[in-house]
């Protein structure tokens, strides 16, 4: 008899890589290091420090990177559009604290299709191949109007997807679209860091059997986003969440225990292995 | 009125420090900078004092220092230390770090306060009342018990200083670990409600950024950036005030 035990899959990724110098640092210490369990790397395209991202993605080809695409956050990488942005030249701002994205409601969908095509050829031309995953910053392809170009380019380049979730949980309808599509995509993320204040996201040391616990209560592919980084003043003044990434890279270096329980309990995969 | 005290440690011990402090004191001007005289960036964290005219700066006394061992101090070295030197010797110790403080900053601390809180030790103890009688310096609560595992009490500390009839606070609070900062607000509150008017109370925080190298140096790393994130929410900060509470400097306790 067969008695083989599969373990849940889940994709372990690092988010944010390119917005700021100091997370770029701490990204690529926690890249670097032996305890390591992260499998993804979420590369945004217009970060401040995303081509300084790019340049070490470019470098590193043993590992996952997806394109991070950004609506609400820095300046587009096209130009001249006359919806998304204000008058600095910046996307319009999403409220993160109310989970109020309605300024999408005001973005042009031409403008939309074109920064996505802007972003990706960013990405194709500065990394130097195709990204393993597309996801999005703030999730914000759970809203129909960023989702159904995503899944055209992703349908296209035959390119996997991150749940579509809004705020980080579900998304019935975005979802099952996904799914009706036949793309590959994971099922289900969870943000393991305790962001936005602490209102919402788990902590990967306090709340680690609770995290375990919850992803095994879910179908199919997990994703654990963390949001990893160092923080200087640059970050502090951008972020609302700053010493929050500090999390995993103590982990690392002082409790690398509780990431081997994780990598213990589940299958860690990145988005170019599923 | 009640008054509160918030005293930042550890000025002078790494860069990240350094920078997070003097940001965070832009923030709070009646914050206590807490320095320590003996670390590799303790001239850059004077500097720092001179050029941001900063007035609130007393002695974080360390005995030893990273330099000493090359490596972070922990509770059982100075439990070796204090058990392995006279009370003359730790003197000895105690008094050059005060002279190389005046030396560097030009004139005596605004307050005492202590690595791991060491000055509960009657040989540091001792010697600090002598010193802040003479000079008229505050000295932080001495609450804390090296060897923690027998309850973290310190009466003995606490009544002399009582006695020596030096400014001190009636209360001192910290919260070093936890991620959730509502949870850390809320454990601040609570602390604050048990301040009676007319009382003082102390508020120890470790600000810095967060960098490689203080990763490596602290196992309170990340969270240091966590009490800037804190006292640079002014929702915080009225919701004390509301308390009746005054943010002081220890001159002003």
């Amino acid at each position: 008899m067969n008695t083989k035990i599969t373990k849940k899959r889940v994709v372990f990724t690092l988010h944010d890589f390119g917005k700021s110098f100091s997370v770029n640092d701490g990204i690529v210490f926690a890249m670097n290091h032996a305890e390591n369990i992260a499998t993804q790397y979420s590369l945004l395209p217009n970060g401040i420090a995303s081509n300084q991202a790019a340049q070490i993605a470019r470098e590193r080809t043993d590992l996952s990177f997806d394109l991070c695409f950004t609506f609400t956050d820095f300046k587009p990488i096209g130009k001249g559009y006359k919806t998304l942005t204000d008058s600095d030249g910046y996307f319009l701002k999403a409220n993160t604290a109310q989970w109020d994205f309605s300024v999408l409601d005001n973005y042009n969908s031409y403008e939309i299709e074109k920064e996505i095509e802007e972003q990706y050829e960013w990405f194709l031309t500065n990394v130097g191949r195709k990204p393993t995953a597309l996801t999005t910053q703030k999730s914000e392809h759970g809203d129909p109007k960023i989702l159904i170009p995503i899944t055209d380019l992703a349908k296209k380049e035959n390119i996997p997807l991150r749940t579509p979730a809004w705020q980080w949980f579900s998304n019935y309808a975005a979802q099952s679209y996904v799914e009706d599509l036949g793309l590959t995509f994971s099922n289900s993320v969870f943000v393991a860091t305790k962001d936005w204040k602490g209102e919402h996201g788990y902590s990967l040391e306090e709340d680690v059997d609770l995290l375990i616990s919850d992803i095994k209560n879910t179908e199919g592919i997990s994703e654990i986003v963390v949001l990893a980084g160092f923080v200087d003043q640059e970050l502090f003044d951008m972020s609302s969440v700053s010493w929050q990434r500090g999390e995993y890279l103590n982990l690392l270096v002082r409790k690398p225990e509780i990431l081997k329980r994780y990598a213990t309990e589940f299958d860690i995969i990145s988005y170019s292995k599923i | 009125m009640k008054k509160l005290v918030i005293v930042a440690d550890d000025f002078g011990t790494l860069p990240s420090i350094n920078s997070g402090i003097s940001f965070l004191y832009k923030n709070i001007p009646t914050l206590e900078i807490s320095m320590v005289t003996k670390a590799k960036y303790s001239k850059e964290a004077a500097t720092m004092v001179k050029e941001q005219s900063i007035q609130n700066i007393g002695i974080h006394m360390e005995l030893l220092g990273l330099e000493d061992l090359g490596r972070p101090v922990t509770a059982k070295d100075y439990i070796k230390l204090f058990k392995e030197k006279t009370y003359e010797e730790i003197e000895k110790i105690a008094s050059e770090e005060l002279k190389a403080f005046e030396t560097t900053i030009g004139k005596p601390p605004t307050h005492i306060t202590s690595h791991k809180g060491i000055h509960g030790n009657f040989k540091l103890l001792n010697f600090i009342i002598a010193y802040a009688k003479e000079k008229n310096i505050p000295i932080r609560k001495p609450v804390t018990a090296l060897n923690v595992e027998l309850g973290n009490q310190n009466y003995a500390a606490e009544i002399s200083l009582s006695r020596a009839k030096l400014k001190s606070t009636n209360y001192l609070f910290a919260h070093m670990l936890g991620n959730n900062l509502d949870k850390i607000k809320n454990a601040f509150i609570t602390d604050l409600e048990k301040v009676n008017e007319g009382e003082t109370a102390e508020i120890v925080i470790h600000p810095a950024f967060f960098d490689e190298r203080l990763l490596n140096y602290s196992s309170l790393n990340y969270l240091r950036t966590r009490d800037i994130d804190l006292f640079t929410d002014q929702n915080f900060i009225d919701q004390i005030k509301k308390m009746g509470f005054k943010f002081c400097t220890y001159k002003q306790i």
